[in-house]
This record gives C-alpha cells, sequence and structure tokens, in this order.
C-alpha cells in the first residue's frame, strides 16, 4: 500500500499543469481587464474616480478681478480638498467640485483649464505624451467679478432673496452677481443633502436661473418697441384710465388708481399699467409682436457669460387679448432672469447694441472663446430708440417711481418693477437701470423676492451699488 | 541544492530595498509620516526574516518559496498601509505572532509521519470547526465565517481546512490501493466503503455553503479534495464525479436558494446592481482598469473607495497603483509557489508526505485562484483571502502553519532519498 509514489508521481505533475493553466487563464483575463478593457470600465458612469483624482491634481486656483482668492486646492496627496475662502459670497459663481454631487459654476464649465486637461483613459494618455500634451498643465482662472462689489451686493440684499447683477459697460464684464440665499460650497459633499432639501432653496442661482415675472421692468422693451416701429413717442398721448378692460377682464394700476399721465414718458415714470396694457394691445392690432422685440434684447436665449448660461426668459405668444395686456406689463407668462433684465438696461445704455456679458476674465482659453459667437454689432433697437427711451428712465429717477435710485451722488436711468404675485403675496421687486446716465458705465438688476414695491425696496439697492461701482472701480 | 548564502542574502536585501522604496512612494504621496511608514516596512521584512532563519533552524527549508511569501508579506502590508495604517501595524503583529507559532508546530513536529496517526481526530475537529460558525458564528458580508471572541474574531474554516487535509492525505494514503483498484477500466467503481467517504465529504462541503453561505471556502475545500483524490489514485473518473456532482448540487442550490442566485447575477453583471451588491466587484474592477499597465503609482490609488479592501480585495488596490505589472507579478508568485509546492511533492518520499503536501499547496492555490477571480469577475465574488496579502490574523497564522508544514513534509529526513535535493547526511 505505500511505496506507490511512482504512480502518483504522473499525476501530481498533471495537476500541477492544470494549476498552471488556471493561473496562465486568469492572468489572460486580468491582462485584458487592465489594458484593452479598460477604457470602457474607466468611462462608465459609476467610475467617480477622475472626479476624485480631479479633486486630488494640482487644480488651478480661481480668483476675482482683484485678485482675491475664491477657490484653492489645499493639502497633499490624496487628501487633497477644495477650499473655497469665501464661502457663500461666491457659491453660485465659481461652484464646488464634489466627488459624488458633480461640478457646478465655473468649477464645471472650466473644468479642463483647471485640471489640466487630464483622462482617465488609456487612448488618451498616449496619445497626449505622444503628441507633447503641452496643454495637460492646470492652470488659475480669474473671475471678472470685483471682490469689494460682490461683498457690497452681499451686504445690501442682507437676509432678502434676491439677486443683484452688476455689468459694467461696454465690454460687459460681470462685476457682481449674488444669489442669496447662498451657501458654503466647502464640504458639500456632507451637506448637499440637507441643501437639497431646504424650502428656501439655496443651491438655486437666482441670478441666472431664477425666473421671475419682470413687472414693470418689461415696459422698457415695450416702449422700445413702440418707438422702434413709431407706434409711439415719448411725447405721445396714452390711454390713462383707471382700468383697461380686455377680453373678458382688466388691467389695473398698482394702488387700483387713475393714472395721471399726459403723455408716455410720463406714464413710463410713473409706471402706469393701463397705459401700456392699452399700447401693447394697440401694437398687436397692428401686428407688431413685443415678443419679437423681447427677442431681440435676449429673450428666448440661453444666455451664454463665457461659459456657462442663464436660463432662457420667456415671452410667450398672448393666449388674448388680456394675456397680451398683461405681457405689456411684465405679467401674465413673462419670466425674466435678473441677467436677462441687466443686460436689457445695459443694451439701452449702449444705445440699443447687445453685448455678451462675461465671467470669465481672458479669451484666449479655448472653452471661452468656443462659446463666443460674432455679437459685436447685433442690434437689438435703433440708438435713436434708445436715446429715447433712456430719456424716459432718467425722467423716472428724477421725478417718477425711481427716486429712490438717485440719492446716491449719481445721476441714474432705470426702470421699477412691482411683480404681482396675487393677493396673498407682497410682490416681487425690481430695478434695472444705468449710470452715470450721461455717459453710461455700468448696468444692474436687483430683485428683491416678494418684498414689496419696486421704488421702495430695490431702486435704493440699485442706487448704492451703481454709486460704488463708478466710485471704486475705473 | 542549497543556495550560497551570498544569493539568498541578495535576494533579501533586494526584497527589502523594493519593501522600503514602496512605503518611501506610498508614504511621501499620500503626505503621511514617513519615519513611521519606513519603520513598519523594515519590521515586516525583518520578521519575514525571521521566518526564514526559524524554518532553516528546524530543518524545515526552501529556497524558492520563501522569498515567495517575503514579497507577498510586504506587498501585503504595503496594501495594508495604503487602507489604513493602523491595520498594517496590526497585521505586523499578528505577523510576528504567526511566525513564532509556526515554528512552535514545526518544533513540536518534527516528522510529519506522526499527523499521520491522529488522523481520524483531525478530521473530526477540522468538521467541528469548519460548521462552528453555523452555530456560533456572526454572519459578516453575506457569508457565515466569523466567530466572534470579544476584541478578536476568528474564522474557525481557516485551520479546519489544514486539519482536514491532513485527514484527507492521511486517508487516501492509506486506502489508495482500494480506491484506485480498477484503474484499467474506466468505470469500475469500487466499493461503497471506499468511496462513501467521497460522498460525504460533498455533502459536507454543499451544508458548509448552505448554512454559512460561504461559497470560496466549499470551493476551496472540494478542489482540494479532489487533487488529493486524483493524486492517490490516478482515476480521472474521481474529479469527473466530484465535479459533475458539485456542479449539479451548485445548480440545485442556485434554483433553491435566492442568495446564491444573487451571487451569480451579480457576478454576471455588477452594473445592474452597482449600488447594491453589486459595488464591491464594480469598484475593484474600476480600480483594475484604473491602474492600467503601470499602474497610477503607490499613494496615487483610491482604497478608499473599494469596500473591504485590506480583507477581500488588495488584489484590486495593486492592480489600481502598480497596475498590470503588479497584478501579474502576483499572478506570477502564486503560480510560482504552486509550481514549487507540486515540486516537492514529487520529490517527497512517502505517500502520506507527498499527497499532504499536494494538497497543502493545491489549498494555497486554490485560495488565491479563487480570490483572484472573485475580484476580477473571472468568477463569482467570496469572502476568501489572498495568502499573506490580505489582512486577517487568522488568515495569516493558517497560511504561515500550512507553509511550515509544506516545507516541514517535504524536507523530512526521507526526502533526501528520493532525489532533487542534496543531503548531508546519509540515509536515515
Amino acid at each position: 500500500m505505500r511505496g506507490s509514489q511512482g504512480r502518483t508521481n504522473p499525476g501530481i505533475r498533471g495537476i500541477a499543469s492544470a494549476f498552471l493553466l488556471l493561473f496562465a487563464l486568469l492572468g489572460i483575463w486580468v491582462s485584458y481587464v487592465q489594458t484593452i478593457g479598460s477604457d470602457a470600465l474607466a468611462g462608465r458612469e459609476e467610475n467617480k474616480r477622475s472626479a476624485v483624482e480631479e479633486i486630488s491634481a494640482p487644480r488651478g486656483s480661481i480668483l476675482s478681478s482683484d485678485g482675491v482668492l475664491l477657490a484653492r486646492t489645499s493639502g497633499t496627496g490624496s487628501a487633497r480638498t477644495r477650499a473655497y475662502p469665501h464661502g457663500k459670497l461666491y457659491a453660485h459663481s465659481v461652484g464646488y467640485v464634489s466627488k459624488r454631487y458633480g461640478k457646478t459654476g465655473v468649477e464645471a464649465a472650466m473644468d479642463s483649464t483647471l485640471s489640466g486637461i487630464r483622462s482617465a483613459r488609456l487612448v488618451d494618455r498616449i496619445t497626449s505624451e505622444v503628441s507633447g500634451g503641452d496643454a495637460a498643465k492646470a492652470r488659475d482662472i480669474t473671475l471678472t467679478i470685483d471682490h469689494r462689489m460682490q461683498a457690497f451686493a452681499a451686504r445690501l440684499l442682507g437676509g432678502a432673496r434676491g439677486a443683484i447683477v452688476l455689468i459694467e459697460l461696454p465690454h460687459g464684464k460681470i462685476r457682481a452677481m449674488y444669489s442669496n440665499p447662498s451657501f458654503d460650497p466647502s464640504d458639500i459633499d456632507d451637506r448637499f443633502q440637507r441643501l437639497r432639501l431646504r424650502t428656501d432653496g439655496p443651491l438655486l442661482d437666482r441670478a441666472t436661473k431664477g425666473l421671475y415675472p419682470p413687472g414693470s421692468t418689461a415696459k422698457t422693451i415695450v416702449a422700445a418697441a413702440a418707438m422702434e416701429s413709431g407706434t409711439a413717442t415719448p411725447t405721445s398721448e396714452v390711454y390713462s384710465k383707471r382700468e383697461y378692460r380686455a377680453s373678458g377682464g382688466k388691467v389695473t394700476n398698482h394702488g387700483d388708481v387713475a393714472c395721471r399721465a399726459d403723455s408716455l414718458a410720463e406714464a413710463f415714470a410713473l409706471s402706469c399699467n393701463t397705459s401700456f396694457a392699452e399700447l401693447g394691445v394697440r401694437m398687436g392690432r397692428d401686428g407688431i409682436d413685443v415678443g419679437r422685440a423681447a427677442g431681440r434684447f435676449g429673450f428666448g436665449d440661453r444666455i451664454p457669460y463665457g461659459p456657462g448660461s442663464a436660463s432662457p426668459s420667456r415671452w410667450p405668444e398672448p393666449a388674448d387679448e388680456l394675456d397680451l395686456a398683461w405681457s405689456s406689463v411684465g405679467q401674465a407668462k413673462v419670466l425674466a432672469t435678473p441677467l436677462q433684465m441687466a443686460l436689457v438696461a445695459a443694451t439701452l445704455a449702449q444705445g440699443g447694441l447687445r453685448l455678451r456679458p462675461q465671467l470669465i476674465e481672458g479669451s484666449d482659453l479655448p472653452e471661452v472663446a468656443a462659446d463666443l459667437p460674432a455679437l459685436p454689432g447685433s442690434r437689438a433697437v435703433s440708438s435713436a430708440t434708445a436715446r429715447r427711451v433712456r430719456a424716459m428712465m432718467e425722467l423716472t429717477v428724477d421725478e417718477g417711481t425711481g427716486r429712490a435710485a438717485g440719492r446716491y451722488d449719481v445721476d441714474v436711468g432705470g426702470k421699477t418693477g412691482t411683480a404681482e404675485l396675487g393677493k396673498r403675496h407682497r410682490p416681487h421687486a425690481w430695478f434695472i437701470g444705468y449710470a452715470p446716465a450721461d455717459s453710461p458705465r455700468f448696468a444692474v438688476a436687483v430683485l428683491l423676492e416678494k418684498a414689496g414695491t419696486g421704488g421702495t425696496y430695490a431702486a435704493p439697492l440699485a442706487g448704492r451699488i451703481l454709486s460704488q461701482a463708478i466710485e471704486k472701480l475705473e | 541544492m542549497r543556495p550560497s548564502r551570498v544569493s539568498v542574502a541578495f535576494t533579501q536585501l533586494l526584497i527589502l530595498a523594493l519593501t522600503i522604496s514602496g512605503f518611501a512612494s506610498a508614504a511621501l504621496a499620500t503626505g503621511s509620516d514617513l519615519q513611521w511608514a519606513l519603520g513598519l516596512s523594515v519590521i515586516v521584512w525583518s520578521l519575514s526574516i525571521l521566518f526564514y532563519f526559524l524554518l532553516r533552524g528546524m530543518g524545515a527549508f526552501d529556497d524558492r518559496i520563501l522569498p515567495i511569501i517575503s514579497v507577498l508579506l510586504c506587498l501585503g502590508s504595503l496594501v495594508q498601509y495604503r487602507v489604513d495604517p493602523d491595520l498594517a501595524a496590526s497585521q505586523a503583529l499578528w505577523l510576528g505572532i504567526s511566525v513564532l507559532l509556526a515554528s512552535a508546530l514545526l518544533f513540536a513536529v518534527k516528522d510529519h509521519r506522526v499527523l499521520e496517526r491522529y488522523k481520524y481526530i483531525y478530521g473530526a475537529i477540522g468538521i467541528i470547526l469548519l460548521l462552528s460558525p453555523a452555530l456560533l458564528g456572526v454572519e459578516r458580508g453575506g457569508a457565515r465565517l466569523w466567530i466572534d471572541l470579544g476584541p478578536v474574531s476568528l474564522q474557525p474554516g481557516e485551520p479546519a481546512k489544514v486539519l482536514l487535509t491532513i485527514f484527507f492525505a492521511a486517508y487516501l494514503a492509506d486506502r489508495q490501493g482500494q480506491l484506485s483498484r480498477g484503474s484499467e477500466s474506466l468505470f469500475h467503481l469500487p466499493r461503497m466503503a471506499d468511496v462513501g467517504p467521497l460522498i460525504a465529504v460533498w455533502a459536507l462541503s454543499l451544508v458548509v455553503l448552505v448554512t454559512e453561505k460561504d461559497l470560496g471556502s466549499s470551493l476551496i475545500f472540494f478542489g482540494v479534495f479532489l487533487v488529493m483524490l486524483y493524486a492517490a489514485t490516478r482515476r480521472v473518473l474521481y474529479p469527473i464525479i466530484g465535479i459533475t456532482l458539485f456542479g449539479a448540487g451548485a445548480a440545485l442550490a442556485y434554483r433553491v436558494f435566492s442568495h446564491l442566485r444573487v451571487r451569480v447575477d451579480v457576478w454576471l453583471d455588477p452594473w445592474s446592481d452597482f449600488y447594491g451588491q453589486g459595488y464591491q466587484v464594480g469598484q475593484s474592477l474600476l480600480a483594475l482598469a484604473g491602474g492600467g499597465l503601470s499602474g497610477r503609482g503607490l499613494g496615487n490609488g483610491f482604497p478608499s473607495l473599494v469596500p473591504a479592501a485590506a480583507t477581500d480585495f488588495p488584489f484590486a488596490i495593486i492592480g489600481e497603483e502598480l497596475g498590470l505589472i503588479g497584478s501579474a507579478s502576483i499572478l506570477i508568485l502564486f503560480a510560482l509557489m504552486a509550481a514549487r509546492g507540486f515540486g516537492l511533492s514529487l520529490s517527497t518520499s512517502d505517500l502520506f508526505g507527498k499527497l499532504l503536501v499536494a494538497g497543502l499547496t493545491a489549498a494555497i492555490a486554490l485560495q488565491a485562484l479563487v480570490i483572484i477571480g472573485g475580484a476580477t469577475k473571472a468568477i463569482p465574488m467570496t469572502g476568501v483571502t489572498l495568502p499573506f496579502v490580505s489582512y486577517g490574523g487568522s488568515s495569516l497564522l493558517t497560511n504561515m502553519i500550512l507553509v511550515a508544514l509544506i516545507l516541514r513534509a517535504s524536507s523530512g529526513p526521507r526526502a533526501r532519498r528520493s532525489g532533487g535535493r542534496e543531503a548531508p547526511g546519509g540515509r536515515s
């Protein structure tokens, strides 16, 4: 029974060969997974490693136009994190980088420049090695936002919900863009779920994505359309009764009083709804499409600002004349973002020439350049029309509803807006405008959710920030 | 042939250099305490050297297997360090304990043939240990493998493997004649008394599978037995019957048991339940893919994204940070260890020793194949560990003892007679 090892050995050799075969097969499989199959695996959406890698890589910093550090990578090795020294102030513009929730804002839009284009894919890495990949260096990004103005805007808004957008003319650089409530993008992974569930919506960038009825600020567009089409001039007579009836409904003025306006200019400055309702319907009957005029100001466009774009503002086809009447005073289904309304003011201030708002300095960067089709020269209205509307806007601040904006040592032209939300809520307060009136350098839009009348609540903030901008920025 | 002292020293110093540079890379890339990392690496290496010298002192020595184990231990320590430095520290402690206990065992067992005498006792204890988690155990990770003893948890399945392997080897050595009779005719079946244990073992392994949901152990367990059965009898019939029975049993179990179905479904498509059952294998695959050819570099991987990285998926970490080069090296190391183990089995003179060495070698090799296969989605994932590399005190201890037994059985006095070795002494 013993000593049969002679017979056993070949068996053991066979077993050994079988095992070596198994190891070899497994080796082939693993080789496949790590080479040929690796691209497919690395590209799967479940693979968050590139997101984590980008957090770990020496990512470029983000700075304000006056050199304040807004986002940087701190720590070393795989313990690197993205830090936001001014947290809440720039949460919506700069955005955040999260392993779990992705990237937003400038962090997302300028991602390849910030991370220095690196790919997890084998193929990309080889080609960039071979082609000498010199684009593969992380770079810093500078925003057009001026830290002092941004901080000032935040202070002005205080605890109120809303947004402020400040644009410098003529180049369209956004000097302040703040949305409240905001949040601290640091440690976003821990905070995200709680932020998401808050009823006040801190994650929403109200400046570029919040859609609100513009209220009387829309009268700038209606007036511009009227003058452009020759329907009216600033001195034309207007309908000024207490109410305007159309299609079984009516439009009333704020406070339900009659409008004491002898001309379009006065109706504009006093923000008479009935006058503009009648004007809008009259234009509609004459075949003049105010919606298309709004489109020339940017309504309906995903307005890009560097990379990244705002939600399109809307000026839909009215269903009937009542709808048309209310649209003409910026209600019904008309909706606009604060950025869009700031651009309306900017366009008028620029003599009717549209401009492209910019958030990022440096048009040599590929993402920015790709997003800038030829826009200079695009005209919303004639310079004559723009001049007339501006005159009315300056009257509004001198003697009309926008008086509160003119109290800060600067001549301002603008338009208030009080967007009604029904009986149960206070209206949204709006103000759009520009300064200095004789030679505009800045345009602004201020929106305060459910605050009250535009003249009381929004106008003072606009005046103050315009004044501050002129004083602080060359 | 005994290697010269110089070449042994050279090999081990090379291993030391690689270990130190590996730890240094990892520490620098993650910004961790460099001195601590280097200290740990030297300690781990030193313990493996200690093992080497102790084994030599006990007369159980092999120049091929020990360096392989040395590399695996150091690499394992590095993987654990990457997951959590504290794990690496506690594993180093376990390494020290294992070295001492394995050496103590060798001291107690001067000749492997003493083990033959108590085969039934070992077999019984083995079975009890194997089944104990079912009665006393804690379910972890979908399988019931562990017993909690306060501060320490043990996996009784690990030593059970060794005891049962000893039992099989002895039993088969005893019955070799009966079992292999009839090898002239392919289908001549032996008596029930002889083939009974085969059936009993098969049934036992499936019981383990069912009650403890431990696919890995039962696969290894069964595989080792088949290997030894074939080695002893050289009848291909047995492995064929065995594999067929196992396949049938597994197919039946698949139909009946939902947890098994889940495992298989997740194996076939981990992405369909990526955020549930498929998460581990999915992350392992993503880690391997991210490693590519040469890896992301030590310290640049994401061990934190792979759950149970130190215990179940060290292969994924190595694949991620050292690339295909690293993962292929692991496979090659285990293949070499298997080849050497079987080679030692060939040169062992007595049948019991031969079968024992072959069986123990098959145990390590199968364990490596099963866990690497699971981590790479070649086969369904199971809860076994990668020998010497994975974190786990009982796993490490068992594998050290296993290797010690292999070396003891193959370098015993009788072995020297049957060639393949130079013996200073003459016949005994």
